[in-house]
């Protein structure tokens, strides 16, 4: 099990767009957790799910090009 | 409808509501053509329009996916970002499949599509679909305005996202009471040139451009595989520079052709399944790949466990994304085709390859014996697909633009047109959209009036959005129509004559006549048969002042080759 951290815009309709990338990749999802900064203007998503490292070099520059995403990559420790 | 009299000009007046904030940003942008169609939810921006109509051209299109594959064409063949106006719920659903087809193809454009009230939203209202959600998975971007005052910023990071590093399609739905409302401050525009968190820099480091130089310069068998990336980074010549320098052969994908006169002796042929005998075998036996906006798609690499395992990779592209996803980059050169190039071929010492060279020859020299005499020269008696587009050429000089729809013809046309001009050949590649030819043409002809534009389309393909011919009538816009007509969807006939044992499942179509149809859009049409008659038919088409279609009856059971069969490798071609 691994987990992302996408570090977002904290708009409406972000979250499915996130979850869209997962979908078309096949990513079954575990947990998934958001959480928007004090001023409400970021969120971090912690997406944890079973992927290989394969995928998720694939899933993770595609998460990267949405627009409203700032940052996203394998929670340290995440064992790959 | 009598219509009332407007005085005073929008600009003038100190208020401004959302929907003259939408025309006031486009204004701003420079936008001149808008393809659209109206609705009850988009009708204040209609309104709005209304009194901008001398600034900005608006088409009507006759469906809006007819506005979106318009908009395609109009942003390839101008260069600037097509935009399109559409209502809600069926107005903006009609534009999926072009929105899907400009993400797969990197095509700037912009939509505003109107949605319901505010209040309304999520009530199940007239019209109402949850736009959102469904344009999220079509969409380079997507956004929804509720407040008059978000317009003129919306709009302005629209425009920037979709002409931006790998150009898309982007929606911005307004919703009903945000078009009525005034602004409560002053309407300003400001273009936006950059995002917090969108990056759209160059990733390449002088180290990466000194390994893909001493990559090159050590070659012996070094190949081009250009792109759409290179024209769209305008990088033609900058590209042509590098393979003289070198004298690399250039291998071009489907939406690379063009991008290098197809006369040039550097120029080896197309890629892909039914590309080139000579680029596709080839590319196995290269040493260095110089990738150039190309995103090794399924149809160019074929068996990927077969594809260039021999050759080192340089990969010059644009969205990170795809560095690395199907074919692993020896040197990926993040950023822009034309500013890498341009500092990567100082770096390259002048070379020549003449062994090399004549292998391409030597191969293209079998397809010629095997497929291209026979296909140009046949003892049929109906005429084929590649003698029709050898008469374009030739009346044409080679210097038409050339937009296909999808099928056989497609094929034909980018196999057997002789490219002089670069941008000369648009098609749907990626999604690979039936439709997309005729509605694309009458937006490139918009976009680039001074060029021939001739529409490439299959007889299926012509019937998905045949309704266009009437917007086409309207607007007299001079574009000119080749129907390849083979009464089959000869495509999907071809693949189940070689792979379905022949087993012809609704794949024959008995069609309407298209020339009377023609004729009764009030366009004028031609219907050709005969070999004799071929040449005088197209001069008449070329020649004739508006809009002409020519109905070309070809040959119903012809195939298109060679052919690389799904699965097998690229140096796995079939020539018969
Ligand atoms: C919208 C859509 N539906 C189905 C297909 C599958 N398809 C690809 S080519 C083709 C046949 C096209 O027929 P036609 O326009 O007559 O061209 P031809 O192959 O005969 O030249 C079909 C059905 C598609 N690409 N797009
Ligand atoms: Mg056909």
């Amino acid at each position: 099990m691994q987990t992302l951290k996408i570090y977002t815009e904290n708009k409406i309709g972000v979250l499915e767009k996130v979850t869209t990338v997962f979908t078309r990749n096949r990513v079954n999802i575990m947990t998934l957790n958001l959480r928007a900064n004090a001023l409400q203007e970021l969120s971090l998503i912690s997406v944890s799910a079973d992927i290989s490292q394969e995928l998720a070099q694939k899933v993770i520059p595609q998460l990267k090009r949405i627009i409203e995403v700032a940052d996203a990559k394998l929670k340290e420790g995440s064992k790959l | 409808m009598a219509v009332p009299q407007k005085a005073a000009s929008p600009t003038a007046k100190s208020t401004c509501t959302g929907a003259e904030a939408v025309m006031r940003s486009l204004v701003a942008e420079g936008v001149e053509t808008i393809f659209g169609y109206p609705g009850g939810a988009i009708m204040p921006i209609y309104d709005a329009l209304y009194d901008f109509n001398h600034k900005v051209n608006h088409i009507l299109v006759r469906h809006e996916q007819g506005a979106t594959h318009a908009a395609e064409g109009y942003a390839r063949a101008s260069g600037k970002v097509g935009v399109v106006f559409a209502t809600s719920g069926p107005g903006a659903t009609n534009l999926i499949t072009g929105l899907a087809d400009a993400l797969m193809d990197s095509v700037p454009m912009v939509c505003v599509v109107g949605q319901v009230s505010s209040g309304l939203l999520g009530t199940d209202a007239f019209q109402e679909a949850n736009i959102m959600s469904v344009c999220a998975a079509v969409t380079k971007w997507n956004y929804q305005v509720t407040d008059a005052d978000e317009v003129a910023d919306a709009m302005a990071k629209a425009f920037y996202v979709a002409r931006s590093g790998k150009p898309g399609p982007v929606v911005i739905e307004v919703t009903k009471d945000a078009q009525f409302a005034e602004l409560k401050k002053p309407f300003r525009y400001t273009p936006v040139t950059q995002l917090p968190y969108y990056r759209t820099d160059s990733g390449f480091t002088r180290k990466n451009l000194q390994d893909a130089a001493t990559l090159l310069n050590e070659a012996q068998r070094p190949l081009i595989l250009a792109g759409n990336g290179v024209g769209i980074a305008g990088a033609e010549t900058a590209l042509l520079q590098l393979a003289e320098k070198t004298e690399t052969p250039v291998a071009c994908t489907l939406h690379g052709l063009s991008c290098i006169s197809t006369s040039h002796t550097l120029y080896v042929g197309m890629l892909g399944m039914h590309g080139n005998y000579a680029p596709n075998l080839l590319t196995n036996q290269a040493d260095v790949l110089l990738a150039v906006g190309m995103r090794f798609d399924d149809r160019v690499t074929g068996n990927l466990n077969f594809y260039a395992k021999q050759a080192k990779v340089i990969h010059i592209e644009i969205d990170p994304s795809e560095l690395n996803k199907i074919v692993k980059a020896d040197v990926p050169l993040l950023g822009d085709a034309l500013a890498i190039l341009e500092e990567l071929t100082p770096l390259l010492n002048t070379n020549s390859h003449p062994m090399w060279l004549n292998e391409f020859a030597k191969l293209d020299a079998q397809e010629e014996e095997k497929v291209r005499r026979n296909a140009l020269y046949p003892n049929k008696e109906k005429l084929t697909m590649p003698e029709v587009i050898q008469v374009l050429g030739e009346q044409t000089s080679g210097e038409a633009m050339v937009i296909a729809d999808v099928g056989q013809h497609q094929m034909m046309a980018a196999r057997y047109y002789p490219f002089r001009k670069r941008k000369s050949y648009f098609t749907s590649g990626g999604l690979g959209t039936m439709g997309f030819a005729l509605p694309a043409a009458l937006g490139a002809k918009t976009g680039a009036p001074d060029r021939e534009i001739v529409a490439v389309i299959g007889d299926g393909c012509f019937q998905m959005t045949i309704q266009e011919l009437a917007t086409i009538a309207q607007y007299k816009v001079p574009v000119k129509v080749m129907v390849l007509n083979n009464n089959f969807l000869g495509m999907v006939r071809q693949w189940q004559n070689m792979f379905f044992d022949g087993r012809y499942s609704f794949v024959k179509m008995e069609n309407p006549d298209f020339t009377e149809i023609s004729k009764a859009f009030g366009i004028q049409a031609l219907r050709v048969e005969k070999r004799e008659d071929l040449p005088g038919a197209v001069q008449q088409m070329l020649q004739s002042e508006g809009p002409f279609l020519l109905n070309v009856l070809v040959e119903n059971e012809e195939n298109v080759f060679p052919m690389m069969p799904t699965g097998a490798a690229v140096d796995g071609m079939l020539l018969e």
